[in-house]
C-alpha cells in the first residue's frame, strides 16, 4: 500500500532532521519548483516532496475526474501519505491552490500539521458580490484557452533538460529531466477545479497556527486577497515581500527563505 | 341367338363391397357368372392363366382403385401389356370410393377404361354397362 | 569574410520582435519589429511596460503559474503561445521563446525574449481544429448510426429466421392438415358407403337369416369403421401434443426391451438382431414414442423377413450432420417404392401377400416423429431389403 501511494504522488524524501517538512506546489507545475528552498531546510528537516495527481511525474492512470472534482481529493492523498509515512506534527508548505489543500488536511485532521505555511493563498479567484478575487468568468475562459492552445504545441514546449545536481549524480548527464509538464487535458481539468473553486467558508475552521507569505506584485494572488486570508483565519501572520510574480519561492527564493526560517523559530 | 348374359369379374379387395355388388348383380339376374378377385396381382395372374380360355376371360371388369399389392392403376399397366394376348374385348369399369378430378382425369386418358364411377354404384349404371356392351 | 555588420541594426531590423526584460519584466529594450507589432512607441514601452501588460488576465495567470516557473527552473522556454494584446485593445497571437542571461555568479540580469506573430498560422490552427472536431462529430456519428443499422439488421435477421420457422411450422401443418383431409375422404367413405348400402339391403330383405348375415357384415364394417376412427384420433391427439415432455432416452434400454417384447418372435423367425448404438448413446425424446418406434421397426423387419435367407436385422446410431440418426436395416422381402412409396406410410396400407401384414405401424410412426420435428425416410430394394432412417431432431 505504502509503495503504490509514493508511486502515486512521486513521494521524494530528502534531509536528516527530526521535524517533518512537508511542501505541495502549486496550479501548473511540480515538486521541481522547491529547487531553490529545499537545500536551506535539508538540515533541520526530514523533507517530503509530492507532485499532485495529474501533475509532474504523478501516476496519470491514478487521475480520477471525479474525485479530483473538488480539491478534496488532494486533501484526503495527502492525509493518506502522512499516515502511510507515520508523520506527525508536519510543518507544511503550501503554494497557491496548495494553501488551501493544506487548509482542507488541517481542518480535517488537525492533530497532523504543527505549522501551516501558505504562499501566495487565494480562497477564490473569481470576484463575487462584496470580494475580489481578481478575475472574471470571462479571464477563467480565456484561460482555458490559452491552456488549449499551448496544449497543441505540448509536446515540443516543455522540453526536456539536463538537472545538474548534486545531490542526484545519477540524473548527470544522459537522463533528461522536464519540469511542469502536464497531461494537457487534465490540466484543463485542474485548471478549472482550482480557478472555478471557493473555499472562503474553510477559512474560518482552521484553527493552525498559520503563516501567510505574500508576494508584493502577485497578479493571481493580490495584496487584497492575501489580506483577505489572513483576516479569516484565526491563528493567522501575514508577511509581505519585496518580490515580483506569483511564485516567490522561484523569484525571490532568499527572502522567503527568510521569511519561513523566522516564523519557524 | 340367345344374348348370353356377360362374365363379370370384380376386383375389390372390400369384402362387403364384392358383398354388395354380387348381390345386386344377382338378384338382377344381369350376369352368366361373377368371379370376384381381391387384388390387381390376383387379377392379372387370373387373366395371364386363361389367356388362351376365352370362355373363362370377363366381358366387363369392374376394377377398384385402391387395394393392396397391386392398385387400380397398377393393374391397368399390367394389362395393357398383356391385352394382345387375349382376343376378346373387356370392358374395364374403374370405380373409386372417393371423387377425385385427378384420378378422372388419369382415366379418361387412358383406352383401357372405359369409364369412371364413384362408389356405391346403382343399379341403373349397372344395368346400363351391362346391357350396352353385350 | 568580414561583411562589417552592424549588429545593433540587424538587431533592429529583424523580422520577429525582440526585447528584453529585467526579472520583475520591466522591458528595458526592444527592436523596432516588436513596437510596430504592439502599436507603441519606444517611449511608451522601455522602462514603463512588462511583458504581463501585454497580456490578458487569463493570459497572466498562465505566464504566473507555468511560464514563469519553467523559466526560471531552465533557464529557457520556447514556443509558448500567447495573445498579446496592441495598443488600442486588439488582440494577436504570438509564439514566444525567452532565455534568461545569468553573469558569472549564476545570478539572473535579463531576459531575452522573440515574439514571433503567428497570426495567419493560428487561423490555419482553428481551421484544422474546427475540422478535427467536424470529423469526430461525424465519426460519432457514424458510429452510431452503424451501431443502430447493425442491430436493426440483427433484428431484421432474427425476425427472418422466425417468419422461416413459422414457415416451416405452417408448411408441416398445411401438410399435416391435407394428408388427415386426404385420409378422412379414402377411408372413411368406403365403409359408410357400404353401411349405407347394407342397410338398403337389409331393409329390402325379408328372410330372418338373410337379415342376421347382413347385419353381421354391418358389423364387420363398424368395426373397420371404428379401428380407422380410433387410429385418426390418435394421430390428432399426437399432432396436438407437440410439447410433449422428453425423457432422458438409452437407445440400448429401450432396445433391450422391444427385444424382450419381441422374444418369441425372434426365436421362431430365428432372425439374427444386432445393434450399435455406441456413436450415439442417448438422446432427449418422449420415452412412448421411442418403444413404439423400434417396436413398429423390428417387428415389421421380422414379419417382412425373406423366406430364402436368415432375417439379418441391424439398429445402430450416428450423428449425421448436426442430427441425431437411428438407423434399421434389413434383409427381408423388400418394398417396391416405385409402386408403393407413396403409400408406405399411409393408413392401413398393406403391400405383400401377407396374412398379418397391415402397415398400422408406420403411419402412426411418422406421425410421431414428424411432430416433433424430425423425420422418416426408407430406401429399398425388392428382395434384397429396407433401410429405414428416422432423423429425431434437426440441429442439436
Amino acid at each position: 500500500m505504502l509503495k503504490k501511494i509514493l508511486i502515486r504522488n512521486n513521494v521524494t524524501i530528502q534531509g536528516t532532521g527530526s521535524k517533518s517538512m512537508f511542501l505541495v506546489h502549486g496550479y501548473g507545475c511540480d515538486q521541481n519548483m522547491w529547487r531553490f528552498i529545499t537545500p536551506q531546510f535539508k538540515e533541520d528537516y526530514k523533507i517530503i516532496l509530492i507532485d499532485l495527481v495529474g501533475s509532474g511525474k504523478s501516476d496519470e492512470n491514478s487521475y480520477d475526474y471525479d474525485k479530483y472534482n473538488s480539491l478534496e481529493g488532494y486533501a484526503n492523498d495527502i492525509i493518506e501519505i502522512c499516515d502511510a509515512l507515520n508523520l506527525k506534527d508536519v510543518c507544511f508548505v503550501g503554494h497557491s491552490v496548495s494553501a488551501m489543500i493544506g487548509a482542507l488536511v488541517a481542518i480535517k485532521r488537525p492533530a497532523l500539521f504543527e505549522k501551516l505555511i501558505m504562499i501566495g493563498p487565494s480562497p477564490r479567484y473569481i470576484n463575487d458580490a462584496n470580494y475580489f478575487g481578481g478575475f472574471s468568468q470571462n479571464d477563467i475562459d480565456d484561460l482555458m484557452e490559452t491552456l488549449d492552445s499551448n496544449y497543441l504545441g505540448w509536446s515540443s514546449a516543455m522540453a526536456p533538460v539536463i538537472m545538474g545536481n548534486a545531490d542526484r549524480p545519477e540524473l548527470a548527464v544522459e537522463l533528461e529531466e522536464s519540469f511542469c509538464q502536464n497531461n494537457p487535458k487534465i490540466a484543463s481539468h485542474f485548471a478549472k477545479v482550482t480557478f472555478l473553486g471557493d473555499n472562503r467558508n474553510d477559512l474560518k475552521k482552521l484553527s493552525t497556527d498559520t503563516l501567510i507569505i505574500q508576494s508584493k506584485n502577485d497578479v493571481i494572488a493580490s495584496i487584497k486577497v492575501g489580506q483577505f486570508v489572513h483576516d479569516h483565519i484565526a491563528n493567522s501572520k501575514f508577511v509581505l515581500l519585496e518580490t515580483t510574480g506569483h511564485c516567490p519561492h522561484l523569484s525571490g527564493p532568499a527572502q522567503a527563505i527568510e521569511a519561513m526560517k523566522q516564523y519557524l523559530v | 341367338m340367345i344374348r348370353k348374359r356377360p362374365l363379370i369379374c370384380i376386383i375389390d379387395d372390400d369384402e362387403i363391397y364384392q358383398f354388395l355388388l354380387t348381390n345386386i348383380i344377382n338378384s338382377n339376374k344381369l350376369a352368366e357368372e361373377i368371379i370376384t378377385l381381391s387384388n390387381g396381382e390376383k387379377a392379372i395372374q387370373y387373366l395371364s392363366n386363361n389367356r388362351a380360355i376365352d370362355e373363362n376371360i370377363p366381358d366387363v371388369i369392374f376394377l377398384d382403385v385402391n387395394m393392396p399389392i397391386m392398385d387400380g392403376w397398377q393393374f391397368i399397366e399390367e394389362y395393357a401389356g398383356i391385352k394382345k394376348e387375349i382376343k376378346k374385348k373387356i370392358v374395364i369399369i374403374m370405380f373409386s370410393s372417393s371423387l377425385n378430378l385427378i384420378d378422372i382425369e388419369r382415366a379418361r386418358k387412358i383406352n383401357e377404361i372405359s369409364d369412371y364411377i364413384v362408389k356405391p354404384i346403382k343399379l341403373e349404371d349397372i344395368e346400363r354397362f351391362l346391357t350396352v356392351e353385350v | 569574410m568580414n561583411y562589417n555588420l552592424d549588429y545593433k541594426e540587424l538587431y533592429n531590423n529583424f523580422p520577429s520582435g525582440y526585447f528584453c526584460s529585467l526579472p520583475d519584466g520591466t522591458i528595458v529594450d526592444s527592436n523596432k519589429k516588436f513596437l510596430d507589432l504592439t502599436n507603441y512607441t519606444r517611449e511608451e514601452v522601455i522602462d514603463k511596460k512588462k511583458i504581463t501588460d501585454f497580456l490578458s488576465l487569463g493570459g497572466k495567470i498562465y505566464f504566473e503559474n507555468v511560464y514563469s516557473p519553467v523559466l526560471k527552473l531552465k533557464g529557457s522556454i520556447e514556443e509558448i503561445n500567447f495573445n498579446f494584446i496592441k495598443k488600442g485593445g486588439a488582440k494577436f497571437p504570438v509564439l514566444v521563446n525567452s532565455v534568461e542571461i545569468k553573469d558569472k555568479e549564476g545570478l539572473h540580469l535579463y531576459t531575452q525574449s522573440a515574439v514571433l506573430n503567428i497570426s495567419h498560422r493560428k487561423r490555419y490552427e482553428q481551421e484544422l481544429l474546427i475540422a478535427k472536431r467536424k470529423a469526430n462529430d461525424l465519426s460519432n456519428e457514424l458510429i452510431a448510426v452503424n451501431k443502430e443499422l447493425r442491430s436493426s439488421s440483427e433484428l431484421i435477421l432474427k425476425q427472418k429466421l422466425q417468419l422461416e420457422e413459422f414457415n416451416k411450422y405452417l408448411e408441416n401443418k398445411n401438410r399435416q392438415l391435407s394428408s388427415f383431409a386426404h385420409i378422412v375422404s379414402h377411408n372413411l367413405r368406403a365403409p359408410v358407403s357400404n353401411l349405407l348400402a347394407l342397410s338398403d339391403l337389409y331393409s329390402k330383405i325379408t328372410g330372418l337369416e338373410d337379415k342376421d348375415m347382413i347385419f353381421s357384415k354391418v358389423e364387420i364394417v363398424i368395426g373397420h369403421l371404428n379401428e380407422t376412427l380410433n387410429e385418426l384420433i390418435e394421430s390428432v391427439k399426437i399432432q396436438e401434443n407437440k410439447d410433449i415432455a422428453h425423457d432422458s432416452i438409452v437407445f440400448d434400454s429401450v432396445f433391450n426391451k422391444t427385444l424382450e417384447i419381441l422374444h418369441n418372435q425372434i426365436l421362431d423367425s430365428k432372425a439374427e438382431v444386432t445393434s450399435n448404438f455406441s456413436e450415439v448413446a442417448n438422446v432427449e425424446y418422449p420415452k412412448l414414442y421411442m418403444e413404439s418406434i423400434m417396436l413398429n421397426l423390428l417387428s415389421n423387419s421380422i414379419r417382412y423377413r425373406s423366406p430364402n435367407r436368415i432375417a439379418k436385422i441391424h439398429f445402430y446410431t450416428e450423428i449425421n450432420n448436426n442430427e441425431i440418426m437411428l438407423t434399421a436395416k434389413d434383409n427381408g422381402l423388400g418394398i417396391d417404392l416405385e409402386k408403393h412409396g407413396h403409400k408406405l406410410f399411409g393408413l392401413s396400407n398393406t403391400f405383400h401377400n401377407h396374412p398379418d401384414s397391415k402397415g398400422v405401424g408406420l403411419f402412426m410412426t411418422k406421425i410421431q416423429i414428424e411432430t416433433i420435428g424430425g423425420s422418416i425416410t426408407v430406401e429399398s430394394e425388392v428382395d434384397k431389403g429396407s433401410t429405414f432412417k428416422i432423423i429425431f431432431k434437426k440441429n442439436i
